[in-house]
């Protein structure tokens, strides 16, 4: 599709001869040359090579087709308009991604008030609503941290903040951890709840635990 | 011995290939938050299966339509446009066109210029001045209109700048909202991201800082806008 609108005069045209081209490859000819065809057809090829991997991220987000769609279209075309200021401080895999992560949970944000059949961690900060809040909501993610690494095992600490910060829906959480109980990950969520209130009655009581 | 901060999403990949040794790697493996982000972004590498109801390869295709089409034509602007086709129609699409668009920008900030201009010298009393810490070196540019109503605001990236936040003002230069930090020179303001008691239409100011290891390193000017 990079050659369908200009056909090249000696652009690599098969799928090998692009694949061989490292990601950092890519970044650097697009860089170099980011008005000319040679540029175009680089990032036109670096972006064709994680459409796919967009799209399936954020589709196991949003379990939707079109909004993942969406936010996949939204994620490539800033990352083509933002390339020019990528420095290669981080990896292209791992920019590209932050992107797409940013737009998911900017679109998880924007559909908080929906309640979801599993979003049953209500001990969990919610959604940012005003601008104290914020604020509120950065210093009780740093408590909840402190309090899952003391609490939790590590297989509930990795689903709980899954579910809850990466925004992965329990199926999936299922699949990524490998774990194998009938209930799944949910089962898994609910014991990390329950230890978590325990956890938060406990300091209540005696106002000492915390960071 | 010196605490390792958690990870920005755009540094897991450099964090997953050093050593075991590494004190970023031990804290990857001691931190739930920072795994959880390592896990998602190996997900994000190599997804192990297609989930139900998911369609790779007609995304495939349309997404490579909007790519080719984005990367084959500098001059245009194509900013934004659904990925194939989308819901808005004929009318609405006339007035988005890039021209019009830009028409409806400079409309929309003379007037926003004027509201707060008249704001500001209507009001009783010493006024508030935004200040930031650090001389302004960020330019802002014109802010965009996408076809979903939301704005695109964009500035000149910054040397030295990890991620950028946006920060919303409203005229009385009382804070209204924090954006979530970027690492690309832009961001989208929907309407979602502003709170409850922010009608549409409202004018507000914004400016946008530059952020390395959690801290401001630059401001930018202020900008005016109206609340999505």
């Amino acid at each position: 599709m990079c050659d369908a609108q200009e056909p090249p005069a000696s652009y690599p045209t098969s799928a090998s001869t692009r694949d061989a081209a490292s990601d950092e490859d890519l970044v650097r000819r697009a860089q170099q040359d980011p008005a000319g065809t040679a540029g175009r057809r680089a990032a036109c090829a670096l972006l064709e090579r994680y459409q796919e991997r967009v799209y399936l991220w954020c589709y196991r987000r949003v379990r939707d087709h079109e909004l993942a769609l969406d936010l996949a279209q939204d994620t490539l075309l800033s990352a083509y308009r933002g390339l020019s200021g990528f420095q290669g401080r981080a990896r292209f895999s791992s920019w590209l991604f932050a992107i797409a992560r940013n737009r998911c949970l900017s679109q998880r944000r924007s559909r908080s008030w929906e309640r979801e059949e599993d979003a049953d961690l209500d001990l969990l900060p919610g959604p940012a609503g005003d601008p104290g809040e914020a604020v509120v909501e950065r210093q009780e993610e740093e408590r909840l941290l402190a309090l899952v690494k003391r609490h939790l095992e590590p297989v509930e600490q990795d689903a709980l903040w899954l579910r809850c910060f990466e925004g992965l829906p329990v199926g999936e959480i299922t699949g990524l951890l490998g774990i194998r109980q009938p209930s799944g990950a949910r089962g898994v969520l609910q014991t990390a709840r329950r230890k978590l209130r325990a956890a938060l009655e406990r300091r209540a009581d005696d106002g000492r635990e915390g960071p | 011995m010196k605490e390792i901060r958690c990870f920005d999403a755009s540094e897991i990949a450099a964090v997953l290939d050093l050593g075991p040794d590494d004190p970023r790697r031990r804290h990857l493996a001691e931190c739930p938050r920072c795994r959880a982000l390592a896990l998602s972004f190996q997900e994000f590498l190599a997804p192990e299966s297609v989930p139900d109801g998911a369609r790779p390869a007609e995304a495939v295709r349309r997404l490579s339509r909007v790519v080719a089409d984005e990367t084959a034509a500098p001059t245009r602007a194509g900013m934004g446009s659904p990925a194939a086709g989308g819901p808005m129609g004929w009318f609405g699409r006339l007035w988005l066109r890039p021209p019009v668009r830009t028409a409806w920008a400079m409309a929309a900030l003379v007037v926003v210029a004027g509201g707060v201009f008249l704001a500001v010298h209507t009001r009783q009393g010493r006024e508030p001045v935004l200040r930031g810490p650090q001389a302004a070196v960020l330019a802002l540019q014109p802010v965009r209109l996408e076809p979903d109503g939301a704005l695109r605001l964009c500035w000149a990236p910054l040397a030295g700048a990890e991620r950028y936040q946006v920060r919303l003002y409203s005229t009385a230069l009382a804070e209204v909202v924090r954006l979530e930090p970027v690492t690309v020179p832009e961001a989208v303001l929907r309407r979602s991201a502003l709170p409850r008691g922010i009608p549409p239409g409202t004018a507000l100011l914004w400016r946008v800082a530059a952020l390395r290891g959690g801290d401001d390193i630059a401001q930018s000017p202020v900008g005016t806008l109206r609340a999505p």
